[in-house]
């Protein structure tokens, strides 16, 4: 069968199973738009690429398929730059492919040319140019194959456009090795004779903490990793990435750690005596200064990526392999060893089912940890002050938003304050219910996120929880949402200022405040809604919360934005100073008795 | 194999197998340029399978620990395999030409 080089990529994606993908064409890509009129793959016109970007990444995020984008070359594709940049960082599968001006005016600064592989070689696990048609279907096979196995990632396909208009004769490759990839070969089983390395420490461990990475997630264990807490009795802290991986109404979950984890979270890691990273990275937000990190914690690290184990800390026992299978060999191993589950430790307060274990007992040691865990959790849990004057908290607002919604609400955040509160006073009870930009810090992802993710599970409730000045970035998407049908709900926590900047500036740069004051009023976020084609509401007091929210909830025919109008003083607690030790984490100042409350 | 003097070397010579497609030097250089990695010498060859060239890449383990250089090194997809020479089993030349 003959087909064009643009009508062979189109039947690529839907012999790959895509059902979706988001995109904005321009004259590179223009004849692959062609062949789309006849797919049966849905295309989502966004407004800006960057957004096209965003949306592949939140379809991947919540359905753990390859997002896909398609933008046409030059300008189109790098506007997606940042969106391969977000989704490198936080290892989001996506495939995103970029017409290109035609091979024969490649490096003469044709009209909209850009050498994208180029410009995205370190911000891609790979990228291809592709130059002859007949190679179309083996490089998107392979592009698939890549961003959605060992470490998943983003990849990147340039089309000329000559090789979108040649013919080529129609096959696809029917094994890995027809793929042309003979250099990768991601490892998934972990060794054996770490893993029972791994369990000896597991088992004479006093202070152990589980520490999940979003790598449980892209594993798909997060019930393997609900087995592996409950059999070992071992406390659970999920990192950003990883919120959801593990129920937080779990007695034996103790939050999210890092700059913006709880205290007990933060706490329990530099007291520990054994780490077990679970898909982790050990990055910075969450280690602090790496010197003074966990000081007396042996670590056992299980990671796919070869170079994540001793990048920034050298473990007692690496593995090298899929969380899933991996946590799979540890329960198998335990088993084996005898352990069974510490019900006495864990009993001390929140009567998790127990079950009765034949080493448990002795171990009081482990209850000596349990006991201080819940002291910290009693002393120090997460805290803000209720004003009496009635301004707006931000943190109540998503308290309200929690206790609305269903549990299975799939909330999506961009970069800052409202962030870090979305995901400290969300509880998140399931798997891939949380989507955010952790690793590089996107403002803007919210948006377009939510819409992605709504595409991927429509049957969802989709709430945006974004700040105003992260907004104000991306916004436009919501007309995509709008003309497409995509009913996504976006809460504005709205303090009128770049709010992390400007809580360091009042921190660290003694209450000098540059160029962070952006104004509630300009732009009027509830008429913008509506020019977008979405309803529009503000709420301004605390008790106009809990109607407006009500009011979201029952609207699912369009995309809603509620302009919450929030305290714009709050700062987000416990922080940990940037470069700073962990155990100077920094509560919030009610909970510091000798100091004056603000 | 260059000392730092005190006995630990500090020079590391890498034979890196990699597909013979266009593009593959910029790849490997731009991973040890934004890894912060340093290169001491590079050399790129052919080999007797043309779907292949061979990188003769000397390291310099004080930018970063060898195993870690080695490890993004393997994750590149273009990267086949790679083996250290070590000292003991290699022969190193150097050839210098001069005029005068």
């Amino acid at each position: 069968m003959k087909l064009t080089g643009a009508q062979a990529l189109i039947k690529s994606l839907e012999t790959q199973g895509v059902e979706v993908m988001f995109g904005l064409p321009g004259g590179a890509i223009l004849p692959v738009y062609d062949p789309i009129l006849d797919s049966s793959i849905r295309h989502v016109l966004v407004r800006h690429e960057q957004g096209a970007g965003h949306m592949a990444e939140g379809y991947a995020m919540v359905t753990g398929r390859a997002g896909v984008a398609m933008v046409t070359s030059g300008p189109g594709a790098t506007n997606v730059v940042t969106p391969l940049s977000n989704a490198y960082m936080d290892s989001t599968p996506l495939v995103v492919i970029t017409g290109q001006v035609a091979t024969s005016a490649i490096g003469s600064d044709a009209f909209q040319e850009c050498d994208i592989t180029g410009v995205t070689m370190g911000i891609t696990k790979h990228n291809w140019l592709v130059m002859r048609a007949e190679d179309i279907p083996r490089t998107v096979a392979a592009a698939f194959h890549v961003a959605t196995t060992g470490r998943p990632g983003p990849v990147l396909v340039d089309l000329p456009k000559d090789v979108s208009n040649a013919e080529m004769d129609w096959y696809w490759p029917t094994s890995e090795a027809d793929l042309d990839l003979p250099g990768y070969h991601p490892r998934t089983e972990g060794d054996p004779a770490a893993i029972s390395e791994a369990v000896e420490l597991m088992l004479t461990a006093e202070r152990p903490v589980l520490y999940v990475g979003g790598g449980v997630l892209k594993a798909r264990a997060a019930g393997a990793l609900l087995e592996l807490a409950e059999r070992t009795g071992f406390p659970v802290v999920t990192t950003l990435m990883a919120r959801g991986a593990f129920p937080d109404s779990h007695p034996l979950c103790l939050g999210m750690p890092g700059m913006h984890g709880n205290y007990t979270a933060v706490t329990a890691m530099q007291r520990a005596d054994l780490l077990v990273s679970l898909g982790a990275r050990f990055d910075d937000r969450v280690t602090g200064r790496v010197s003074a990190f966990a000081p007396s914690a042996k670590v056992i690290h299980v990671d796919i990526d070869p170079a994540e184990i001793g990048k920034v800390r050298s473990p007692e026992v690496g593995i090298v392999g899929d969380c899933r299978l991996v946590v799979e060999r540890l329960l198998e191993a335990l088993e084996a060893a005898g352990l069974a589950y510490d019900a006495a430790a864990v009993r001390t307060d929140t009567g998790a089912k127990a079950r009765s274990g034949s080493r448990a007992a002795d171990r009081p040691a482990r209850d000596a940890w349990w006991a201080q865990l819940r002291a910290w959790q009693q002393e120090f849990p997460l805290h803000y002050e209720d004003d009496a004057g009635g301004t707006l908290k931000p943190q109540m607002v998503v308290e309200a938003l929690r206790d609305l919604s269903s549990p299975d609400t799939v909330v999506v955040a961009g970069v800052g304050q409202h962030q870090m509160w979305a995901s400290q006073y969300w509880r998140f009870e399931h798997p891939y219910t949380w989507v955010n930009s952790g690793g590089a810090g996107t403002m803007g992802f919210a948006v377009p996120a939510a819409i992605g993710a709504k595409v991927g599970r429509p049957e969802k409730t989709v709430w945006a929880i974004d700040g105003d000045g992260c907004f104000q970035m991306t916004a436009q998407e919501l007309v995509t949402a709008a003309a497409e049908r995509i009913p996504v709900k976006v809460a504005i926590l709205n303090n009128a200022y770049l709010g992390m900047v400007r809580q360091w500036q009042e921190m660290f740069y003694a209450e000098r405040y540059s160029e962070v004051y952006l104004s509630p009023d300009l732009p009027d976020y509830v008429k913008w809604a509506e020019a977008m084609g979405c309803v529009g509401f503000r709420a301004d007091s605390p008790e106009e919360v809990a109607p407006a929210i009500e009011k979201a909830n029952a609207i699912d025919d369009r995309p809603v934005v509620v302009d919450f109008r929030t305290d714009a003083f709050e700062k987000v607690f416990p922080m940990v100073p940037a470069g700073g030790s962990n155990d100077d984490i920094v509560v919030h100042p009610a909970q510091i008795p000798s100091r004056p409350v603000r | 194999m260059t000392s730092a003097g005190d006995g630990e070397p500090r020079h590391h010579i890498l034979s890196v197998l990699v597909e013979n497609k266009a593009g593959v030097l910029a790849r490997v250089a731009g991973l040890f340029s934004r890894r912060g990695f340093n290169i001491f010498s590079l050399a790129v060859a052919p080999t007797n399978d043309e779907r292949f060239s061979r990188l003769t890449i000397v390291v310099d383990v004080e930018s970063a620990p060898l195993e870690q250089i080695v490890q993004q090194l393997d994750k590149l997809v273009n990267v086949v395999s790679i083996s250290q020479l070590a000292p003991e089993a290699a022969v190193e030349r150097e050839l210098v030409l001069a005029t005068v």
